[in-house]
């Protein structure tokens, strides 16, 4: 039997649309946390990251297995528009298309407890958590979204300039502005996460 | 010509997307140059303060994808 992990995900997609369910689970497991992670930190809210993120996978599925995936296209970057559409799609039917500062409460509920850390290591956790997200909460909507696409989802600058049908130099712009801004906080508050 | 190190190059650098000449160069300017290399730093250690953090999806989550496959 051939090693799903080895495989690239063109032949994975092939392998699920002949049949082979082991191949869809390994999709999932290999882009699970950079889609999730960009839904959270745009949605900004667990239980809601959690129902897009299932109806994003459900998507894809049906994609798959209608055979409506292009193979020009790498998987990832596709899978991330499916994700990032269904989040606009949410703001706009509920008229909450986000704008800065419109969100500054967070719950360290929003955060699932992870396998493997204590209570005192969730604690640290949850407070780095919050943290980040303040960072991010601060930004236009425009920049973060940028931000998350290339630090999160790990999507070149290319690609993100091609999903958000931008010019790459309006993305990089973003993400510059996004960094001096996040700079600034850091300095003020003299936020330091990373030990 | 000598090509000028920007904001945008030293981003391009940091996430690893530029090609190995022009690695070369930014690498360079940033050692020759006290204020780009602490605006490279500070871009670093922006990275490092967004890295620390991943949120994972559950895993009733990924069981109820995997009931629709």
């Amino acid at each position: 039997m051939a090693n799903l992990h080895l495989m690239d995900d063109k032949d994975l997609v092939h392998l699920y649309q002949k049949g082979d369910q082991l191949a869809i689970s390994e999709l999932v497991s290999r882009y699970k946390q950079r889609i999730y992670s960009t839904i959270y930190f745009l949605v900004r809210n667990r239980e809601l990251a959690e129902d897009l993120f299932q109806d994003t996978f459900i998507k894809i599925l049906t994609s798959l297995k209608n055979k409506h995936y292009s193979e020009q296209g790498k998987f990832l970057p596709w899978a991330l528009r499916i994700a990032h559409n269904l989040v606009i799609d949410h703001f706009r039917k509920d008229k909450l298309m986000p704008l800065q500062h419109d969100s500054d409460e967070y719950s360290v509920f929003d955060v699932l407890p992870q396998k493997g850390r204590n209570a005192a290591e969730q604690m640290i956790y949850d407070e780095k958590i919050t943290q980040v997200r303040a960072l991010l909460d601060q930004l236009p909507f425009e920049q973060r979204e940028v931000v998350i696409l290339r630090h999160y989802a790990g999507l070149s600058f290319k690609e993100i300039s091609n999903m958000l049908e931008i010019n790459i130099n309006t993305a990089l712009g973003r993400m510059h502005y996004a960094i001096l801004k996040m700079r600034e906080m850091v300095q003020k508050q003299d936020i330091n996460l990373r030990e | 010509m000598i090509k000028t190190t920007t904001q945008k190059d030293l981003l391009l650098y940091v996430y690893n997307e530029t090609k190995l000449l022009d690695s070369d160069r930014i690498q360079r300017a940033i050692d020759g140059d006290p204020l780009l290399s602490n605006d490279y730093q500070e871009i670093v250690r922006i990275t490092e303060t967004l890295d620390v953090v991943c949120p994972a999806p559950s895993e009733e989550a990924i069981r109820n994808i995997l009931l629709h496959a």
